[in-house]
Formats: structure tokens, C-alpha cells, sequence
């Protein structure tokens, strides 16, 4: 059972949170977007192993946020709230 | 075997307290602190139980959690545990035990003929035999004959587990000497401290081995250390084991009660662990090494010095190590006649008293049937014997370290795995950190705790083993006779080089090839010397074969610690109807539909004909309905109208304030994801009424669409599912009937039109009523604070009665919306369902601005012309309704093809006749067609219609 | 078709329903106005005159009004008179909505309620955390303290109250 750092409520149980996705994975907008740049927002993720930036949410309070962590031994470098980076607005 | 019972001593064991208890159906004698595998020693009890795969005679190896054979099914007041080890339970009067894979009992079991067998039963002997013409015509009868204790069918938990979450600064693993002298020096520190361990008494090696601390006798020290950190208000667990050790320093701790309660599950968060875990003596290879009467030298100690338990008369020692001569001396003073053969050539410490050493020998052969009789040495001379005791080194209890993703290293000198390179916020100490002497292992206690910062001088000790002076004795291949190496999984040293030969060469598959260490043990005792013999074959050296890897648990936990009250009604809790109590006394049968328990019809009677008679009088004249569970999530904020339509399908900015509309939600691959109607109060202000069940993810799709793309500010979302009921009336005469409840809104159609929404008010509180129809009826959806609804729902009942209103449960709801061809998102649309795929394709030609899910409505599978699409099936005049999931088939080059399947089949009362609801490949273009309809094997025709077939033109809903 | 009302227990009279053992009781508060409140904070805390942050995990509220934080921009008002404050977007910056029905609201009191706490949530006690809500016995809960601090209360989604009730007498320290 992993503590994950919410931003704002702090280190909280693995089970208060969901994965939202990898970091940086930016909406493009629109009807013409080419098939292969939808394609890749949808379904083609990087999954790497170790050092890895992502999305999660604080279930309990609402909280999305970037969270640094090591796919390999679990490791949390940091959390911080949603900065340009993640999302496409 | 002659062990027995002597009249004095026993540090664990009160003798003013004798108990009895029954094995096998035998009287077996004892006192409280017995474990059950000291009471069946001192009681003579040899054999204890057979072997999983061979049915050989088993007795007590160690005395605790180590012992792969004292398996037993242990029956008492408050239930059966199957597979309770022997040596880890304590005995209490009047259980009832039983050994395991033994009938009749483990001394006279009928199966031991399967022994003689035992060279036409190597290992994966079943899967290269049984293979034709079908394992599963075998496995019946193999799995009768093998395996272990029997799960009672019947069990149900007479109290639920306790669950205790719990923080402190440091937990140290182990109440040995290391773990003593850690958890002293964390709470002189000023450090909370949880102390467990897997014991009834602290203590570890000296509550049964020689040693003196600060001055006191060993026993002693241990006393005072406890006591000062008990009334230091520390806590200290006993019959606790350390099971498991999870991401970020989550160490799960199952604790066993003697006074009947339920193991109770901790989950401790400390800052720091110390892992004072020991360290575990192996066995030593000979053939028959597996005879009852041959145990572990220090198990044997332990029972003489903590039990009175004398193992045995004339007792053989068979070691490698300096460990193995305090028992024999002891055992020697305690009046057995003991002979060490100690194969290394200069013999080892000092031997008490009457001790005889054989040093340079080994023993290669141990005799006997059910018991030791005997021993042959490598030299040929023969021993008699009524036990062997054997100590082939120790193997450090790496397992949390492990678990921890702790790398091992290979210590030579030990002939061991240690901890390798430390892990931050995790320290070792002790035996499992390879300090040998009682000296070395306080000093690395304190040291262990220093490593956290704090700083304490070590407790001064003084042990009989100085060193362990160990030399390697592993199996080697080729040896004469069988060697055992796993005595729980009956794994050989024959069956290690059979999985060597077969190029079973890494050790997990060895691991899985021949069983060794997959039992409930896990090999505490077996696997380093099933590895050692696998280096010794492949001409590799020990810490290049490696380890299997460690996982949690390390000894089997109840599932019943695990689940704790998560069972039965409570394992996946249900959403209770603010009016359950008045559905209840309705007479409602309840079924959950998506996470809420809600009435499926009324009036307890025969299912069928109560749902069939609900639909049927639902559209004669009225109907109330409770649609309490419909979500209710506002959207409030100055960009409430951008957010609305960016997340519908549906352009939803133009709804003016006192409407409602109707509408998709997608996901991002353009998937309808829910439906249901928007609500808008005044310019800021939305409610999104999504299905029940979808309550969370729509919530949390909001919330995500707000913060990744809108931002806080933009908008926000009110969840307020949970504040309001919501009573519905439909049918015919449903506006009389809301007219009747005096709400003082205006109700006539020009003021409050289909798909409208007023705000009234009812014995003083406001109510929303929306008219809004899920049955194809004139419907008014009213919404009241949830703790005020039972008096309208009271009224409304009241008022209905002059119109014969119906209470309508889910069921029958279902049958009217299915009538009407409304659609339930995930029953009548699947993955795969766009919403051009139901009829509403307006929007993605038509809409410019951006929505969830839009790119994906035009990639090449939103284009396809071959989609499945939602339509309406009619059966043949008099035939029963179509089964829901019944495929529709084509044959296409000779071949029957899935064309589609049956999403929702009701019999129609009002129609008397069936409806179904369909997603049908490009069946919005068949309407007319008939098609076949597979189910189980029979085949029917159906004819492709429209989805609503009930009042097409819809002049019910204004009627 | 399989009553499962047999499998879940009628729900209860909140109004005289309490649970007892040792030191450790629980009863439902009736009557709570509460409000959800999100956005501009400051600006809420002007309009209402309520003064703080709202009271995180385990922290300790107390008055006949107090506020609770739920999350970064979003806080329960808690009073027991109606709060002269309309529901829905105030142009100052904030948004309202009445939640009085729709939290149930449990209040355990006694020497043990720490350790009936701790059987409900892995939350470190010794460590506070600025939001009261959390994860208890498995469903979202707000926590924090009244008054005084072996007295807690608990606002749980009213439909889960029945749950949350079986749950606190299948509890071991009550």
C-alpha cells in the first residue's frame, strides 16, 4: 500500500486516489485533427520504467495533480497541482 | 522415538495447569503453555502427520513457525483451522486435532503404500502420465490422495477480525536479543516503538540458550526489557507475526488470540523498521533425513528448556556447526545418551559432559520405519537411536527484507544469504544480519536503531557461541538412497537433478518443476539447500543459481484476518433509498441495480405477474415511482455554460433557465458513455441528472474536464446526489394527481410544458418539479430534500388512490421505458456504441464547437456504414419474448456470422405482446427485414422495426 | 426472484438509534444545516462572515457554526440555524448548494474513539492533513473532532449511513 502526496490534504493511502493517465498528454482539439496525432492521445502511451511524470486524482478530495514517481521501486519524488504542462487548454 | 515429559523444568509451561486435549481421536496430556507440538512430544506421539504426495510418516522437525511437518486441522469452540502448524499453536483444553492427509490416522494411514511407489512418482510424474487422453479424468482421484488439511464448508465467522490501522516511529520485527536491544534503544530515544513477535513469550534464543545481558541471566534481561517498554507505553505484541511488507513501509502483522477472538489484522505505517528477524536452522542431508524422531538441534533445545520435553533417550547430533553442542550438552545433563558427528575434521566447541564427538564423519543413512532407529555413518559404523538431532547452519529469515525489493548477499563465512545493501528507513539486526554471537547481535540492535540518528550504548552480552565456525554440507547429487530436501512438498534430491537434467536449470523453475518450497512453508527450511544442490549440478556457485523471490505472506494468514468485516452484506456496501422503510412496507422485493438497493416490484407476490400487472395499470391511469437514485450534480460557475457544452454531445448553452434537454455524454473514443437530462436553474447554475449508477465517474469526468481544461475557476461541481428524493408521477392522469398536492407552482402546459421545470413548495420546503417522462406518459419528476419526503410520498399515495395509482418497481419501469424505446446505457449500448449508432446524429454533423469524444465520431470506425445500430424486433404473432443476449446470425460464405445481439426483451402487457430493444448491424436502414435470432442453439426469426413501439407519435407524453 | 431485502437490514430510527460499549458511544446529529461551498474562499468567508480555513482531519471544530475543508477551493459549512445565504453562483466568486438531507451526520464520543477511528482509517493521527475528508471503513467520509478531543464526528453521504451504522457496531472496540 503506497502514500501518495496530494498536493494540498498531504500523504494519503494509495486506495483514496485513481491514476488519470501519463503527464503532458495533451488534448488536441478539433475535427480535423490527423487520424495518428488522435490516435496517439487516445491509445499510445510511453509506459516507461523507472522515472515516470503522471496524473492522479485524490478521490476524497477532488484533487488532479502531476505526480513524480519510479515505475520500478515505487519511489515518490513529488506531487504538485495541474501546471500548463498537463493540461491542453 | 522415546520422548517424554521430565518432572522438572520448562520456562514456558505452567505445571499447576494441566490440560487435554484429543489427536486423532487419542487422549494427549499437557499444561497451559504447551504448543500443540511440545504436548504430542511429551505425550511420545512420533508420527504426527503424513506427507503430501508420498504418505510418509512425518513428525515434529522445529518448534515454530519453520516446522514443515506438524500440520494439523485443529477443532475448537470457536471453529476449524485447517493446516495450523503444531509448533505455533498453543494447545488449550479440549480441542480437537487432527493430522492432515492421513485416514485413518497419521500412525495407520492407508495410504502409506504410496511410498513404495515412490520411484514411479518423480517429480511432474502427473503431468507427463495423466496427460492421455485427459488430466481431468485423473485429478479427481490424485487430488483425494494428496494434499493437505480440509477446508470446513460450513465455516462462518462467529465474530469478524479486527482491523487496526496503526503509526509509530520505529517497529522492530523479532523480540530476540537484536530485536530487544533495538526496540530499548528506539524508546530511550524518545521513539514510539511497536515490539512484535511471532512467540507467546519474548525472548527468541534466550528463552532456550545460555546467555547473560548487562549482568542478568538472558531470561531475566528479557523480563526487564519488556516490562520497561510495556510501562513506557510501548507496545509490544506477542503471537504476532510480521506476515508481510509492503510499498512505503506498510508492515502487515497478523496476531493470534488464545482466549478464542479472531486474529486481528495490523496494518503498522512506522517511520523506521528494524528486522531483528533470526535466522532459521536447516536440516542436514542424509538419506531418510525425514524419518519422525529426527529434528532440529535447537528445536530440541527449545523443548527441553522451555516445555521439560526430552526428545529423545539415545540421541545422535548431526552437525556442521559450533551451534549444535549446547543442545547436546544439555541434552547429555537432561540424561540422554548423546553422540555429535560433526563432519568437520578438527569437531567443533567445547562438548559437555558425557558427550560423545565423532568428528570427521557424517551421517549417510538414517534407519527406520515410523521412527529412527538408527544411523550408518560414512564410514560404515551404525549408531542406535531413538532421535537425530541435526543443525546443517542457519539461514538468515531474509523474507521482509526481501519483500522489501532488498538485494542478498552471499556470505561465505555463514554459508548463507544476508541482507545486502541497506534500504533507506530499514534496518537489520541479529541473526538475519549474520551476528552470530549474543554480543554481536545486541550491539547491531542498538546500531541498527543509531543508523536512524539517535545514539545508545549496546547492552553488554555473553553467549555460549562465540562463532558458528559452519562449514558447507550441502546434498550432492548422486547420493545413495533418498535425500529429502522439502519435506512438505515430499521433494528429493533425486527430484532436484531430474528438474537439472530436463534443463530446468534457473531456480524459479525449478521452483515450479518440482514443487520445492511451494508449500504453506515456503521452504523456510529447504530452500537454500534445494539451490545449493542445483549450483552443485550445474557447476554454478550459490549466489549465481540466486533465490526465488520473497512474497508476503510469510507464514498463511485466515482470509479471515484479511477480510476482517468486509463480508456478506458489507463487502460491497449498497446505497440505501432515503424511503427503504416505506418501500419495505409496501411490500417491495429489492434488488441492487448499480449500487443501490432498490424496490424491482411491490406487494411480496409472484414476481412475473406483480411486474406485468405494475406495467400494465402504470398506463391506464397513474403510477408513482421512487427515482430517488437518479444523479443530481451541479454545475455552477460564470463558464457553466462552455463547460456544459463541451462535455454533451448535445449543444446544451441555448437551454434556457426553467428547462431541461435531454442529452449524450462520450467518452474521448466517442463511446456514449451516459445519458440523461440537463437541468438549468438560471444562468450559472445546471444540474446533471446522469444515471444512477454513474454517478461517481460522472462526477469525476467532470471535475477532470474542470481542472485539465477549464481550470478552478471556470466552473464548479456540486454533487448533491444525496440531498434530494425524487418522486416521480406518470401516467394518463398524472397531472391530477400532482395538481392535487397543492405545490403552488402553475401546472398547466403553457406554464410548465414537457421538458420544463418549476419550483414549488410542500409543507414548507421547496421542491423542483421537472416534467421529464422515462415511461412515454405525462411525468413529473419531484424533487424534495430527502429527509422530508416521506410525508409527500405519504400525500402522494394518498392522492392517487382516487385514480387507482400504481406503485411501479424497477422492473416494471423497465418493461414501459423498454415499450418506448429508451435506452439503459450499458444494457442497451455497449463499447462499441456511438450516438449516431442510436438516432441522434445531429450533433456530430452539425455541431462547431468542441465536445468530448468528437474527433473519434469521424475516425474510419465512426464512419463505418456496417455499425451496429439500436432498433426494435418484433416476434411472430403468439411467440414468447426473444431472450435478452440472443445473438442475430447471417450466414456469410457458408458460415453463420454474429450480426448482432438482443439488448433488452420484455413481454408488453399493455401490447400484449413482446418488445425488444436491439443492436443490429446497420439496422437503422433494415426496418422491415426479417432476421435470424440465436439462442442456445434455436434458432428464431425477428423483424428489424423501429426502437419505440408504443405510441410512436408520442401524444401521451402532453395527453 | 431473491429478496435482498433479507440481506441488508432495515435502516434504523436515526433519531433514538445509539451504539455502546466501554467507553465509546455513537448517535446520529439530526438537524445540521450544512452548506458546500467552492471558490473564492476569502470572499465566502467575507459574505458569510465565518472567519478560518475550516477545520482539517481529526482537527477540532467547535461552535454552533464552523466550517470543515473538504478540498483546495471547497469547504462544508456546518451551523445549527439556517445559514441567510441562497444556494447557487454568487458573483463575488463562490458557489452554494444545501446538503442538510444529504450527509448523515455521526457523532461517536468516549475514551476509545481513537482506537474506533483507527479501525476505520490508515490516516496518521499524529499528522494533520488541511482536508477532513477521507477514506473510513471504505467509504468517503468528513472527520474531525468537536469540542473536544475524544469526540468526533463523522458526514457521510446519507444512502451509505446505514453501512457505515452496520459497520461501527460490527466494530471491535464497540
Amino acid at each position: 500500500m503506497q502514500l501518495f502526496p496530494c498536493p494540498f490534504c498531504g500523504p494519503r493511502e494509495e486506495s483514496e486516489f485513481h491514476y488519470g493517465g501519463e503527464a503532458g498528454n495533451l488534448r488536441p482539439d478539433g475535427r480535423d485533427v490527423t487520424a495518428e496525432r488522435w490516435a496517439g492521445y487516445l491509445h499510445m502511451r510511453d509506459n516507461p520504467k523507472g522515472p515516470t511524470r503522471e496524473i492522479w486524482v485524490h478521490l476524497t478530495c477532488g484533487e488532479f495533480f502531476a505526480m513524480s514517481r519510479d515505475s520500478v521501486n515505487h519511489k515518490v519524488s513529488g506531487s504538485s497541482v495541474l501546471g500548463e504542462a498537463e493540461h491542453g487548454a | 522415538m522415546s520422548a517424554s515429559r521430565l518432572t522438572t523444568g520448562g520456562s514456558d509451561i505452567d505445571r499447576a495447569r494441566p490440560l487435554s486435549f484429543t489427536f486423532d481421536g487419542r487422549r494427549v496430556e499437557g499444561f497451559a503453555g504447551d504448543t500443540i507440538a511440545s504436548a504430542l512430544l511429551a505425550s511420545g506421539q512420533a508420527v504426527v502427520g503424513r506427507s503430501f504426495k508420498y504418505h510418509r510418516p512425518r513428525g515434529v522437525w522445529g518448534s515454530g513457525v519453520e516446522d514443515p511437518n506438524a500440520l494439523v486441522d485443529v477443532e475448537s469452540a470457536v471453529g476449524r483451522v485447517p493446516n495450523a502448524r503444531a509448533t505455533t499453536v498453543q494447545a488449550v483444553e479440549g480441542i480437537k486435532v487432527r493430522s492432515v492427509n492421513a485416514s485413518p490416522t497419521a500412525e495407520t494411514d492407508r495410504n502409506a503404500v504410496l511410498d513404495r511407489f515412490a520411484r514411479f512418482l518423480p517429480a511432474a510424474f502427473y503431468y507427463k502420465t495423466f496427460m492421455w487422453p485427459d488430466w481431468h479424468l485423473f485429478e479427481p482421484r490424485i487430488r483425494a490422495m494428496a494434499g493437505l488439511g480440509i477446508v470446513d464448508s460450513d465455516w462462518k465467522p462467529r465474530q469478524v477480525s479486527d482491523q487496526v490501522n496503526h503509526h509509530c516511529d520505529v517497529l522492530v520485527v523479532g523480540a530476540g536479543p537484536a530485536g530487544l536491544a533495538a526496540a530499548a534503544s528506539a524508546a530511550a530515544a524518545g521513539h514510539s516503538v511497536v515490539l512484535v513477535d511471532d512467540r507467546t513469550h519474548p525472548g527468541g534464543s534466550l528463552r532456550h540458550r545460555a546467555g547473560e545481558v548487562d549482568g542478568l541471566d538472558g531470561k531475566a534481561w528479557v523480563e526487564t526489557v519488556v516490562a520497561r517498554l510495556k510501562s513506557g507505553g510501548q507496545l509490544v505484541l506477542s503471537d504476532t507475526t510480521a506476515f508481510g511488507l509492503y510499498d512505503h513501509n506498510l508492515v502487515a502483522l497478523n496476531q493470534r488470540h488464545s482466549d478464542g477472538r479472531p486474529d486481528t489484522l495490523w496494518r503498522v505505517r512506522p517511520r523506521r523498521i528494524v528486522l531483528a528477524t533470526g535466522a532459521i536452522e536447516r536440516p542436514v542431508p542424509f538419506a531418510n533425513n525425514d524419518l519422525p524422531g529426527i529434528l532440529s538441534a535447537d528445536a530440541a533445545l527449545s523443548y527441553l528448556r522451555r516445555h521439560g520435553v526430552l526428545v529423545g533417550r539415545e540421541i545422535v547430533v548431526a552437525t556442521n556447526n559450533d551451534s549444535a553442542y549446547e543442545p547436546a550438552s544439555a541434552l547429555a545433563a537432561a540424561g540422554a545418551s548423546v553422540t555429535v558427528v560433526d563432519c568437520r575434521r578438527e569437531g567443533g566447541a567445547q562438548a559437555g559432559t558425557g558427550v560423545r564427538v565423532l568428528a570427521g564423519r557424517m551421517v549417510a543413512v538414517a534407519r527406520g520405519r515410523n521412527a529412527v532407529q538408527g544411523v550408518l555413518l560414512d564410514d560404515g559404523t551404525t549408531l542406535a537411536a531413538d532421535c537425530v538431532l541435526v543443525s546443517g547452519g542457519w539461514t538468515p529469515t531474509v523474507h521482509l527484507f526481501s519483500q522489501a525489493k532488498g538485494k542478498l548477499a552471499w556470505n561465505d563465512q555463514l554459508a548463507a544469504f544476508i541482507p545486502g545493501e541497506a534500504i533507506e528507513g530499514i534496518g537489520v539486526a541479529g541473526a538475519v544480519a549474520g551476528a552470530v554471537s549474543l554480543s554481536e547481535a545486541l550491539a547491531s540492535g542498538v546500531a541498527a536503531v543509531d543508523a536512524f540518528g539517535s545514539s545508545s550504548p549496546a547492552p553488554r552480552g555473553s553467549g555460549a557461541e562465540a562463532t558458528l565456525g559452519v562449514v558447507s554440507l550441502w546434498p550432492k547429487p548422486k547420493a545413495k538412497g533418498r535425500v529429502w530436501i522439502d519435506y512438505q512438498s515430499d521433494v528429493t534430491a533425486k527430484d532436484v537433478e531430474l528438474a537439472a537434467r530436463e534443463n530446468f536449470v534457473s531456480v524459479e523453475h525449478l521452483k515450479r518443476y518440482t514443487t520445492l518450497g511451494m508449500a504453506t512453508d515456503q521452504g523456510k527450511t529447504s530452500n537454500l539447500n534445494g539451490l545449493a544442490l542445483l549450483a552443485d549440478i550445474t557447476g554454478r556457485g550459490i549466489p549465481e543459481v540466486g533465490t526465488t523471490t520473497y512474497r508476503p505472506p510469510f507464514t498463511p494468514v485466515p482470509f479471515a484476518s484479511l477480510v476482517g468485516s468486509r463480508r456478506g452484506s458489507m463487502h460491497n456496501p449498497v446505497r440505501r433509498l432515503p424511503l427503504e422503510a416505506n418501500h419495505r412496507a409496501a411490500g417491495g422485493v429489492f434488488q441492487e441495480y448499480g449500487g443501490w438497493l432498490r424496490p424491482a416490484y411491490y406487494g411480496g407476490g409472484e414476481a412475473h405477474a406483480s411486474i406485468q400487472e405494475e406495467a400494465r395499470r402504470a398506463r391506464q391511469s397513474v403510477a408513482l415511482f421512487d427515482g430517488s437514485t437518479l444523479g443530481k450534480i451541479e454545475v455552477i460557475g460564470p463558464r457553466a455554460a462552455e463547460f456544459v457544452d463541451f462535455i454533451y454531445y448535445n449543444t446544451m448553452s441555448t437551454l434556457k433557465p426553467g428547462h431541461c434537454r435531454y442529452g449524450f455524454m462520450l467518452s474521448e473514443n466517442g463511446v456514449v458513455f451516459d445519458d440523461g437530462v440537463l437541468v438549468r436553474l438560471d444562468e450559472h447554475r445546471f444540474i446533471v441528472s446522469c444515471s444512477s449508477s454513474h454517478v461517481a465517474a460522472v462526477h469525476a469526468r467532470l471535475e477532470e474536464w474542470r481542472q485539465d481544461r477549464f481550470g478552478r475557476d471556470a466552473v464548479y461541481i456540486h454533487n448533491a446526489t444525496a440531498q434530494y428524493a425524487t418522486l416521480t408521477v406518470s401516467g394518463p392522469n398524472a397531472r391530477q394527481v400532482v395538481e392535487a398536492l397543492d405545490l403552488g407552482a402553475t401546472l398547466d402546459d403553457a406554464s410548465l410544458p414537457h421538458m420544463g421545470v418549476a419550483v414549488g413548495r410542500f409543507a414548507g420546503n421547496e421542491v423542483r418539479i421537472a416534467r421529464v417522462s422515462f415511461t412515454g406518459d405525462r411525468s413529473y419528476e419531484i424533487s424534495i430534500r430527502a429527509d422530508r419526503a416521506e410525508v409527500l410520498w405519504a400525500r402522494m399515495q394518498q392522492e392517487g388512490r382516487a385514480f387507482d395509482a400504481v406503485l411501479l418497481g424497477l422492473e416494471s419501469l423497465m418493461i414501459l421505458r423498454a415499450e418506448k424505446g429508451y435506452i439503459v446505457i450499458g444494457k442497451d449500448t455497449d463499447g462499441t456504441t456511438m450516438p449516431h449508432d442510436l438516432g441522434v446524429a445531429g450533433p456530430r454533423t452539425k455541431r462547431a464547437s468542441e465536445f468530448v469524444g468528437r474527433r473519434s465520431l469521424f475516425t474510419e470506425a465512426g464512419n463505418s456504414t456496417d455499425r451496429n445500430q439500436l432498433v426494435g424486433l418484433a416476434v411472430r404473432e403468439g411467440e414468447a419474448p426473444l431472450a435478452t443476449g440472443a445473438y442475430g446470425v447471417e450466414k456469410r460464405e457458408g458460415r453463420p456470422k454474429s450480426i448482432g445481439f438482443v439488448t433488452s426483451s420484455y413481454q408488453s402487457p399493455t401490447l400484449g405482446r413482446p418488445v425488444a430493444l436491439a443492436l443490429i448491424e446497420r439496422g437503422a436502414a433494415r426496418h422491415g427485414e426479417t432476421i435470424d435470432i440465436q439462442h442456445l442453439g434455436v434458432v428464431r426469426q425477428a423483424t428489424i422495426v423501429a426502437p419505440c413501439a408504443f405510441d410512436p407519435e408520442g401524444r401521451r407524453l402532453h395527453a | 426472484m431473491h429478496n435482498l431485502a433479507e440481506k441488508w437490514p432495515a435502516p434504523l430510527e436515526w433519531a433514538t438509534a445509539t451504539l455502546s460499549k466501554g467507553s465509546v458511544s455513537v448517535r446520529t446529529l439530526g438537524g445540521l444545516n450544512q452548506l458546500l461551498v467552492s471558490g473564492d474562499l476569502a470572499a465566502w468567508s467575507k459574505a458569510s462572515g465565518l472567519a478560518g480555513e475550516g477545520v482539517g482531519a481529526g482537527a477540532i471544530a467547535s461552535g454552533d457554526t464552523y466550517m470543515v475543508r473538504i478540498a483546495r477551493d471547497r469547504l462544508l459549512a456546518v451551523g445549527e440555524q439556517p445559514f441567510p445565504i441562497a444556494a447557487g453562483w454568487h458573483a463575488a466568486g463562490f458557489a452554494v448548494t444545501v446538503m442538510d438531507a444529504g450527509l448523515h451526520v455521526f457523532e461517536i464520543e468516549g475514551l476509545d474513539m481513537e482506537r474506533l477511528i483507527a479501525r476505520g482509517t490508515a490516516l496518521d493521527p499524529g499528522a494533520a492533513s488541511p482536508s477532513a475528508s477521507i477514506l473510513f471503513a471504505g467509504v468517503g467520509v468528513l472527520f474531525y473532532r468537536f469540542g473536544k478531543s475524544d469526540r468526533a464526528r463523522l458526514h457521510v453521504d446519507r444512502g451509505l449511513a446505514p453501512y457505515l451504522w452496520q459497520w461501527l457496531e460490527r466494530a471491535q472496540v464497540l
